[in-house]
């Protein structure tokens, strides 16, 4: 391996007052894997885009071969040789593999792309990937794997030096993931330095030459090959320190096991493969899992809003239809989505915003009463500790807020079950705390809640029990009480992880992250 | 929202829908919203500076809304689509059917006048509610959804009306809309109600707050637990309905039939529309600002033809003026 040929030292990006990374350094050699972790909302992305060229850092530099360079857009960190796979699937399904490949990038014959050409560049970089695809199959006819196999080709067709792999296994089952893995050993084996960020701990350990940790919008580890293994992992993705983030003691189970409320029997669709189990009334029920884990998936086929293949879904013994948000709100399915742009109406003022769900009950002949509308949205607004004037328009509340306005909205009906996705997803600590409070007492009123997080020390702090998804699978259930963050961790990334001891606190100073810094998750829209 | 149409009713020649008195607030601190306006006012000031005694007066006023009878009227039952976030392409080719189907129940049929208005005003929501059906339960794009049944309707309507001779209309349908109520002409009485109608559905029923909602955020709304696919319904059968009622406006007043009376209603009415949404804040219809928006664009061809300017003048600065609007609008939106 040779020196370092890219250098980008003191990045530093923010987003409004929100710090996404800063002082980030990241130095890389030819033929070098190395492997990126941290916890949802780190940062890893936003480092990631900025190497990309899909955004620009307000200050720090990057050098190649030592002369520094600066990327305004994708376009120019390309011509610079480094070229991002997103997470997400990025493939025009309709159009044949070979197109896919030089997409964006195609070669030209008097001015005209030539077909023979795209093939032959095709062909050279799934070759270099040992993929065997034929050119010609429409990406439709792919399986995921090799949907994968595409997009890396695709960067590889630009002769990339950096290749940036973002989740590239997520959606993928382990014994797929090798295939990903054999391509990126054999690749790095011809001078491609390739950055590869995971949760998947397994794949990093196989495949990873070094790993920088982010943290709290930090570079908070550098570790080479052989300090590489699944206790420093865990530590470092292990989200929050206490120090910005004190765990409160939950208060002792409420009287649970009441009935059964909400019931889940064998659900399937998109990726969930059978997933069953009970929330009983004033039981708070969590589900972790990582993305693609299908966690997602459970809260929106539970809540009506996609529709399930197959299982029953039911509330107070009713069976709900798949897929009618209509009638799961009827039967009194509450759900407060995570992405705020699902939950407000943003050019209503709040009193819209609180009473949209329960219109008809203020009035009479379709004309909701104003005077019992105002005086209900009043009640319901002091009840969860909104202050200030019905009349303003939502989006100028703070997310808290705003997340508060919309948990108000569910209080008046009366709803058999709660589902949560990220409650305080970018929202601060004090906040924070109110809405785990108002989840509380809703609970002990004898609804059944159910909370998907990304969020490890909310699960712990707000759930009875916790359920763990990975791959479309229940794989664990686990008691409430003195449950722990590496317990939940170690059955989320699932490889049997024997009564993990939690190693040693890091040697690398957790740079004394910013306070402020409450976690963050980026699942919410804030891949930008 | 309301457009505050009462802060400048002196230059208006005669619209009575008041702006309801609203509390949402207009806080936006951008002067842009009343570029309009100003302009509208800079207009009418104009004309009636250039034709004094003529064109601003009550007659001129009065037979301006009369002309445009059929127009206002879609204009109410676009809203009620539009504040949905969706498109209605086919209302101009409904009011073709409903009046095509009302004369045709007349000269066939020998119906008497009174049913066969109701056989054209019924035909308008029931046209609509397949578009309703269309868009809502069965997840057809608004836009072109409607073009196509607009298409079929009025190769329907063609068929139908194909090398008939509308002779013998009975002059009680014609008189219809000379009729005087009160000392009202009955088309300004249809306009008010259906307007005030549903200016008041838009603005105070669960049906209006919730159209109102889907257009802010459809997914949200339908997380709330709106039923949105029975809002889409109701809404494009009322805007069908409207049509119907407009189709039997067009053909009393024309006093005879002729190929695609609703032609000329398309554009116009959603330029009035998209002028009422640049006055407003975000993505709001209402019937006033939509009122006011038809009768700026009436009073330009009015002024232009009263002038003696050439006719092309008034195509070119309607259409000036729906550009800037939108132009604004977008300009506002990508701001925030």
């Amino acid at each position: 391996m040779s020196g370092p040929w890219f250098e980008a030292s003191g990045l530093h990006k923010q987003f409004g007052s929100m710090v996404a990374i800063s002082e980030a350094d990241l130095t890389l050699r030819a033929g070098e894997v190395r492997g990126v972790v941290g916890p949802n909302g780190a940062g890893k992305s936003t480092l990631m885009q900025l190497v990309a060229g899909s955004l620009t850092p307000e200050h720090g530099e990057m050098r190649i071969d030592g002369a520094p360079v600066a990327f305004r857009r994708p376009a120019d960190a390309i011509a610079a040789g480094i070229a991002l796979v997103p997470q997400e699937m990025r493939l025009a399904p309709n159009l044949s593999v070979a197109d896919n490949v030089v997409l964006g990038n195609e070669p030209r014959r008097y001015g005209w792309v030539s077909a023979r050409r795209s093939r032959q560049l095709a062909e050279r970089a799934l070759d270099r990937l040992g993929a065997r695809l034929d050119p010609d199959a429409a990406v439709t006819s792919l399986s995921p794997v090799d949907r994968r196999l595409v997009m890396v080709a695709r960067a590889l067709a630009r002769d990339a030096r950096l290749v940036i792999l973002d989740e590239p296994t997520a959606a993928l089952a382990p014994q797929e993931a090798g295939a990903i893995l054999d391509a990126v050993r054999a690749i790095a084996g011809t001078g491609v330095t390739f950055l590869y960020v995971s949760h998947r701990f397994d794949d990093i350990e196989q495949v990873a030459d070094a790993v920088t940790g982010v943290r709290d919008a930090r570079v908070v580890a550098d570790l080479p090959k052989d300090k590489i293994n699944r206790a420093t992992l865990v530590s470092l993705v292990s989200p929050v320190d206490e120090l910005s983030h004190a765990v409160p003691p939950r208060p002792a189970a409420a009287a649970v096991a009441g009935s059964t409320v909400l019931a889940v029997d064998d659900l399937t669709g998109g990726p969930l493969q059978g997933v069953s189990f009970r929330v009983a009334s004033g039981e708070i029920v969590g589900i972790a899992g990582l993305s693609g884990s299908g966690a997602d998936e459970v809260m929106a086929m539970v809540a009506g809003i996609d529709p399930r293949t197959g299982g029953v879904v039911s509330v107070r013994e009713k069976i709900l239809p798949s897929g009618d948000r209509v009638r799961a709100v009827r039967a009194g399915v509450a759900y407060v989505p995570g992405n705020r742009t699902l939950a407000v109406l943003p050019n209503h003022d709040v009193r819209s915003n609180v009473s949209i769900s329960n219109l008809p009950a203020y009035g009479k002949w379709g004309v909701p009463a104003p005077q019992r509308e105002t005086a209900t949205v009043l009640e319901l607004t002091a009840a969860v500790q909104l202050e200030g004037a019905l009349s303003r328009p939502i989006s100028s509340l703070s997310g808290g807020n705003q997340q508060k306005a919309v948990f108000a909205r569910w209080m008046a009906r009366d709803c058999a079950a709660l589902l949560l996705h990220d409650p305080t997803a970018g929202v601060d600590v004090r906040a924070r705390a109110e809405i785990h409070q108002r989840v509380r007492e809703l609970a002990a009123t004898g609804m059944a809640v159910l909370v998907v997080t990304t969020d490890l020390p909310e699960l712990i702090e707000l759930c009875d029990r916790v359920l763990v998804l990975d791959r479309g699978a229940l794989v664990a259930s686990l008691p409430g009480d003195g449950l722990t963050e590496s317990a939940v961790l170690a059955a989320m990334v699932s490889a049997p992880l024997d009564a993990a001891p939690l190693p040693a606190p890091l040697e690398v100073a957790p740079s004394s992250a910013p306070l402020g810094s409450a976690p963050l998750n980026d699942q919410n829209g804030r891949r930008s | 929202m309301t457009v505050e149409s009462d802060a400048r009713p002196e230059t208006r020649p005669a619209p009575k829908t008041r702006g309801f008195a609203g509390t949402r607030l207009s806080s936006g601190q951008s002067w842009e919203r009343w570029i309009l306006p100003g302009v509208f006012v800079l207009t009418v000031a104009f004309f009636t500076i250039a034709r004094p005694g003529a064109f601003l007066t009550v007659d001129n006023g009065r037979s301006l809304l009369q002309q445009n009878a059929p127009l206002l009227i879609v204009l109410g039952g676009l809203c009620v689509v539009l504040a949905m976030r969706e498109f209605d392409l086919s209302f101009a080719s409904i009011a073709g059917a409903s009046g095509a189907l009302t004369v045709q129940s007349l000269v066939l049929f020998n119906a008497t006048v009174w049913s066969a208005v109701f056989y054209g005003v019924v035909l308008g929501p029931l046209l609509g509610a397949l578009n309703g059906v269309l868009v809502g339960y069965l997840r057809v794009p608004s836009f072109i959804g409607t073009l196509a049944t607009g298409s079929i309707i009025q190769g329907i309507m063609q068929a139908i009306a194909y090398q008939t001779v509308f002779e013998g209309i009975p002059n009680e349908y014609m008189d219809l809309t000379l009729a005087r109520f009160l000392g009202v002409p009955i088309n300004l009485i249809v306009i008010g109600l259906v307007l005030l109608v549903i200016g008041a559905v838009l603005r105070y029923s669960v049906f209006g707050r919730q159209a109102a909602a889907i257009g802010d955020n459809p997914d949200a709304a339908r997380i709330a637990g709106v039923n949105v696919r029975r809002a889409k319904l109701i809404g494009f059968t009322i805007s069908g309905a409207c049509a119907g009622v407009a189709g039997v406006l067009l053909t009393s007043t024309a006093g005879q039939y002729y190929p695609d009376p609703g032609a000329a209603l398309l554009l116009a009415a959603y330029a009035a529309a998209f002028l009422s949404l640049s006055l407003g804040r975000g993505w709001r219809f209402n019937v006033g600002g939509a009122l006011l928006g038809a009768v700026f664009l009436a009073c330009v061809t009015t002024g232009v033809t009263m002038l003696n300017y050439p006719s092309w003048l008034s195509q070119f600065l309607q259409g000036l003026v729906l550009l800037t609007a939108v132009y604004l609008l977008t300009r506002r939106q990508v701001a925030k």
